[in-house]
């Protein structure tokens, strides 16, 4: 099968520090992964290698789709190929607007001279703006300048929408947004959702899988899937925390890895 | 160089007082004009070199260069280029034209005669209107370096322009300097007065139709007068060849309720030393100076904006930006002066640089002397670097590294260039941007 990622024993180093200490993982289109961890486990620099980010250097392994092993090319090669990430902390670019970002964002992605008609474009935008609840004068905004936390978040699902990937990687996307932005995120990956999208979704709460509803849940705990499961898993963590599963896996935290703090905890409850 | 010892021996001659003299009495100017030419000659005698500990002139001998003639050397052009649309097609309501400092040529659309716009070179308004010209030549200050003593002793040429008393004109002038022979030095001296009520748009540009192969001199002034409640915005575009030395000095002194806008973007040259001065000169007296440039290769580009509040609730506003490559360097000098008494003055002034490599730097020298109490006063200065996890941002959504950088430098540029008050200078501004990257871009690939 190629319409699958695939990663096979992945190690990475950050500064020198390795946090993924052989990891496996296969997304297959159309599934809906769900990837939970205390703090510090690994999860974004899992999805920062998988996006090609230069700090992330990986010493093992290798990270398969559509046939290529993707740690050989550059982050826009893999974004060209399907891959998304959206990000657990977006950048700010001044002076870009988000919609002439989308638009050259789209044309990058269409290398081979395919054309998306402009009014095409918009109209897609607006659509899109309107599934996330954002006002149309969002898009004319300078990419996340001044963008509140949950504005940030949306405007990630809003590039996700509009650029339609094969496989997205969401970092924490439900995290900092309110009850109603947490569904009205889910829902619109819920529209991508078919034999054609696969999405790996990294989250501390249950409540953002009552709406993806994923096929898989995994744990991770010190750069490695500790445990794999269904939906039912996620509720168990959310009932008990990561403790007893740990003491279950008879792993001890690595000092610097936490569990995820009180306030962070309140606001899953929020 | 390329000085041999009789032609050595020329130039100096060609720098002489007797060669001030003799141009003045070729031209018939006035004893006055005369006087206040020899007056400057003398002081560049004395002066020295304009700089600071961040900029110094280096690779330009005055020894070596030639001052711009009277009548063309044959061989040479003899006037600058002819646009292929005629000034009314261009929508524009003149166009004054200036080859290396000399060769004046000055085209008015039909529209300008009625409204008794005047619009002359300035040899020309020496002999029909010289009250006028003295009036604006005794408001300019007293230099205070070689150059500009130089220039103020040998300048043949420039616009005259002045703006009648309620006057708007709708279409802007248009001023077009060219830059095109290798050891020469280029002056030009212009004026433009707007009187009471009027309203009038200026655009500059500074070009070359060529590269120049050895070094050159262009100096060019711009005396303006905002008269009580007139409308000026002045934009220059300098885009000159890369062994060009360009010292402009730009002053305008701006009456109660006047507005100002000064528009300045640098992109060529080899040194660049620019001084605007912005004196606000009676109540509810305002300017905006927006400047944006760009650096690469070995490029110095040290610019000054000087706001002066001398009457109460003036309001200045000053937004400089600049991106730098390869080993270029940038000094930005800024001086707010709030005059004792200037109650209520507003005064604010940023400068951002950005910088895209290792090699170029950056400073920023403000200054503030504020005299009055009452008064708002902001300053700020940064200089950044391109960000890694920008960089990755954009490209974790499909655009090269090179369009990732690009995209962020545009969008660094882009506040500042929204701020430009008229559509096709911004336009033109984010167009040459946009070359110099790419041209800077292909620079590095080769
Ligand atoms: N760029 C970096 N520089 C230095 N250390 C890093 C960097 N990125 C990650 N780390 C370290 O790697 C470890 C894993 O971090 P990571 O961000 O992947 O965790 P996480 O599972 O996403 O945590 P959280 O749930 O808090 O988002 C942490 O100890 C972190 O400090
Ligand atoms: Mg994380």
């Amino acid at each position: 099968m190629t319409d699958r990622l695939e990663i096979r024993n992945l190690h990475v180093r950050v500064e020198e520090k390795e946090i993924l200490k052989g990891l496996d993982l296969i997304v297959q289109k159309g599934e809906i992964h769900a990837i939970m961890g205390p703090n510090g486990s690994g999860k974004s620099t899992l999805a920062f290698a998988l996006m090609g980010h230069p700090k992330y250097e990986v010493t093992e392994g290798e990270v398969l789709f559509k046939g290529e092993n993707i740690l050989e090319l550059e982050p826009d090669e893999r974004a060209r190929l399907g891959l998304f990430l959206a990000f657990q902390y977006p950048y700010e670019i001044d002076g870009v607007p988000l919609s002439r970002f989308l638009l050259q964002a789209i044309k990058a992605r269409r290398a081979n001279g395919e054309k998306l008609p402009f009014g095409e474009f918009r109209k897609r935008l607006l659509e899109n703006l309107k599934k996330l609840r954002l006002d149309e004068s969002f898009a004319t905004r300078y990419l996340n300048e001044g963008f509140s936390g949950g504005e940030k978040k949306r405007a990630e699902i809003l590039q996700m929408l509009m650029l339609r990937p094969e496989i997205a990687i969401l970092d924490e996307t439900d995290s900092g947004l309110d009850i109603d932005s947490v569904k009205i995120v889910a829902e619109a990956v819920n529209a991508l959702r078919g034999p054609d999208f696969g999405c790996l979704a990294i989250t501390h709460y249950q409540r953002i899988l009552n709406f993806l509803k994923p096929d898989y849940v995994h744990v991770m705990v010190d750069g490695r899937i500790v445990k794999s499961g269904g939906p039912e898993l996620a509720h168990e963590l959310e009932a008990q925390g990561y403790e007893p599963l740990l003491r279950e896996l008879g792993i001890e935290l690595e000092e610097g890895a936490q569990r995820p703090s009180k306030e962070e905890e309140k606001e899953g409850v929020a | 160089m390329t000085t041999n010892g009789t032609s050595a021996q020329t130039n100096v001659e060609l720098w002489s007082r007797q060669a001030v003299e003799t141009l003045s009495r070729e031209r018939g100017e006035p004893d006055w004009l005369l006087a206040w030419r020899l007056e400057h000659w003398e002081a560049a005698q004395r002066l020295s070199m304009p700089g600071s500990r961040y900029t110094q002139v280096r690779g330009l001998s005055l020894e070596e260069l030639t001052p711009a003639p009277a009548a063309a050397i044959p061989g040479e052009a003899a006037s600058p280029p002819r646009p292929e649309a005629t000034a009314e097609e261009e929508g524009v309501a003149a166009r004054y034209a200036l080859l290396d400092g000399a060769a004046p040529r000055i085209e008015r659309s039909s529209g300008l005669q009625p409204k008794g716009v005047l619009l002359l070179d300035v040899e020309e308004a020496v002999r029909e209107h010289p009250e006028l010209v003295r009036e604006a030549l005794a408001a300019l200050p007293a230099p205070s370096d070689r150059i500009t003593a130089l220039q103020q002793a040998f300048f043949r040429h420039g616009l005259f322009a002045v703006i009648p008393r309620d006057v708007s004109l709708e279409e802007p002038l248009k001023v077009v300097q060219e830059v095109t022979q290798a050891d020469r030095a280029a002056f030009s001296l212009g004026v433009l007065i707007a009187e009471p009520g009027s309203s009038v748009t200026l655009l500059e540009e500074l070009v070359s139709s060529r590269e120049v192969e050895r070094a050159a001199l262009h100096v060019g002034s711009l005396y303006v007068r905002v008269g009580r409640g007139a409308e000026v915005r002045v934009a220059s575009v300098e885009n000159l060849p890369t062994r060009v030395f360009h010292f402009a000095r730009r002053r305008a002194v701006v009456e109660a309720d006047g507005r100002l806008s000064w528009t300045l973007g640098w992109l060529g040259g080899r040194l660049v030393m620019s001084h605007v001065e912005t004196v606000l000169d009676g109540p509810g007296a305002e300017v905006e100076d927006v400047q944006v440039f760009f650096t690469d290769g070995r490029q110095h580009f040290d610019l000054t904006s000087n706001l002066l509040h001398e009457k109460p609730h003036t309001r200045g506003e000053v937004n400089v930006k600049g991106a730098l490559k390869g080993k270029s360097k940038s000094v930005f000098w800024g001086l707010i002066r709030i005059a004792p008494g200037a109650q209520g003055a507003n005064a604010f002034q940023a400068e951002r640089s950005l910088i895209l490599e290792d090699g170029p730097r950056s400073n920023a020298i403000p200054s503030l002397e504020i005299e009055a109490n009452d008064v708002r006063c902001t300053h700020a200065a940064a200089t950044s670097q391109l960000d890694e996890e920008q960089i990755f941002y954009l490209r974790s959504r499909g655009l090269s590294e090179d369009e990732a950088q690009r995209t962020i430098v545009e969008g660094f540029f882009e506040p500042t260039l929204e701020k430009i008050p008229l559509e096709s200078v911004r336009e033109r501004m984010r167009e040459l941007l946009h070359r110099k990257w790419q041209g800077t871009a292909g620079a590095k690939a080769a």
